[in-house]
């Protein structure tokens, strides 16, 4: 058989997660604070072509007469990157809506662990205590916060959230030193494995941050996906001819 | 079959939803104390197709892993708990809260709360909203009264021709620490949820609570242009989403193709 029918099929795959991702990306273009998921393909050359520059041998008795064909770009997923690039800012006028412009988290507790947000749609627990739509407690000065009962609530730019003008808790607020150790939760939620710095960026109180999704880049995105994936198939059935024709006339006299 | 038609339809469903909310929002901008729906997202689980820092060959780990994403869903559809507009009336009975607050009525035996304050007066003479249900504390205005007034710190008094008082009653108001939790019942009545918690009375005008304004109305806190903004955003990503589901399509197609 073929080897390119096997590179064809790994290019197909890699296009079909590609759209798994786009179509994620635009499912989610109207969530508070996502943001888009990149992905980025590597070859995996089984050996790389200047290899192949030998000598020729140029006695029959030898054994190769040519180098052995075997070159095989095989096309794979290497690596996924979040793009945090910032979102479009959104003016709601709640006093509880805070977003981040520039680099930052906002940490939240779930199940006894820290995770990290840039959703900043937060609203009040029956107690009292600032909480996001799902119920985890906001994280401030290091543990959850409670507001007052009908307590007028500013929060400036550096996180310090006021009560009537007096202070009252500091939101905890970090970014990852390197960015590749934030991972996708799902719930809006991130995961940070490596060290976390203080957030340079600013906390906006009043607005939501929109998804970084375009969905223009998304659209072309798809559409090459959809075409490569054509171009593949094609391939495939190309390759298919050949062993056919092989099968079928190879051999057979006349 | 294909991981991004199921996720590109969980995006449809998650507009349609948008869509839903804006739509009642739009029906109700002219509704008496009406508050304004907003819908949240959030992205659902992740699929690993590779972890972050797993050993690769020559013993380098990989810096980053490989997670694709399954769609997204609903978190919240929350209450806008803003001032609404004032609109003048010159009805005696017609009160409105200015700042926190709610008014409580008896529905059927139960405590609701409502911020329409459209009172009239059913045939015993009882204060009552527009659906019947009473204020609650109850107040009868005697019939000989000529005049009803309401002062700023909810002070309901019927005054007689010479403007003697007749009879009267503080009205108390009631504020619940997340309004947001607060479970919408239609007719403008809220009832307290586990997560709105207990009501906490209070005198309108003390303490952070609003004070109450005879003779005029609280309009619906809906901002037209903002509503329409947000038809165009979530039509759009509908839009977008049937995009994708016809993509993966076409390419199940292609694939399919491949045997002939």
């Amino acid at each position: 058989m073929q080897t390119s029918i096997y590179s064809a099929l790994f290019g197909a795959m890699s296009n079909e997660h590609r759209v798994s991702i786009s179509a994620n990306n635009l499912a989610n273009v109207n969530t508070t604070g996502f943001k888009r998921d990149t992905c980025a393909f590597e070859d995996t050359f089984v050996k790389f072509a200047h290899d192949y520059v030998v000598d020729a041998k140029p006695f029959i008795r030898d054994k190769n007469m040519f180098p052995k064909p075997r070159l095989m770009a095989r096309s794979r997923l290497s690596e996924e990157v979040i793009d945090m690039s910032q979102g479009a800012l959104q003016k709601t006028g709640n006093s509880l809506d805070v977003a981040i412009r520039g680099e930052g988290f906002f940490k939240v507790q779930k199940d006894g662990g820290e995770f990290f947000t840039r959703n900043g749609v937060f609203t009040l627990s029956p107690e009292g205590n600032l909480i996001t739509g799902q119920g985890y407690p906001v994280m401030a000065s290091g543990g959850p916060v409670s507001i007052p009962p009908r307590a007028k609530v500013t929060i400036d730019e550096g996180g310090l959230i006021r009560a009537d003008g007096q202070e009252l808790a500091q939101l905890d607020f970090v970014q990852a030193t390197d960015p590749r150790t934030v991972k996708k939760e799902g719930e809006n939620l991130y995961s940070i494995e490596g060290e976390v710095t203080p957030g340079t960026g600013d906390i906006l109180q009043g607005y939501i941050e929109k998804s970084n999704v375009e969905v223009i880049n998304e659209m072309v995105a798809m559409i090459e996906s959809q075409r490569s994936f054509e171009m593949y198939q094609k391939m495939i059935t190309g390759t298919d001819e050949l062993d056919k024709k092989v099968i079928q006339q190879v051999g057979r006299a006349t | 079959m294909m991981r991004s038609l199921w996720t590109a339809a969980t995006g449809m469903v998650a507009q349609q939803a948008h869509i839903d909310v804006l739509s009642n929002n739009l029906a109700n901008v002219n509704t008496q104390g009406f508050k304004k729906s907003r819908v949240e997202f959030e992205d659902l689980m992740y699929q690993t197709m590779q972890i972050a820092g797993t050993q690769i060959q020559g013993g380098n780990r990989l810096p980053t892993g490989m997670q694709v994403g399954m769609g997204v869903k609903q978190v919240s559809i929350h209450k806008f708990f803003s001032q609404g507009s004032f609109e003048s009336t010159g009805n005696p009975l017609d009160l409105a809260i200015e700042g926190n607050g709610f008014f409580k009525v008896n529905q059927n035996g139960e405590d609701a709360y409502t911020r329409s304050g459209a009172f009239k007066l059913d045939n015993e003479g009882r204060v009552v909203t527009s659906n019947g249900y009473p204020l609650q504390p109850e107040f009868v205005v005697p019939p000989e009264a000529v005049n009803v007034v309401v002062s700023e710190t909810g002070h309901m008094a019927a005054l007689d021709k010479n403007g003697v008082e007749l009879a009267a009653v503080d009205i108390p108001i009631y504020d619940f620490i997340n309004k947001a939790g607060l479970n919408a019942m239609g007719k403008n009545l809220y009832v307290e949820t586990e997560a709105s918690g207990t009501p906490v009375e209070g005198v309108p005008g003390d303490d952070r609570f609003g004070t109450i304004a005879q003779g005029y109305l609280e309009g619906s806190n809906v901002e037209l242009v903002d509503e329409m903004v947000g038809l165009i955003v979530g039509q759009r990503a509908y839009e977008t989403n049937s995009k994708a589901i016809t993509t993966s399509d076409s390419m199940l197609q292609t694939a399919i193709n491949t045997k002939r």
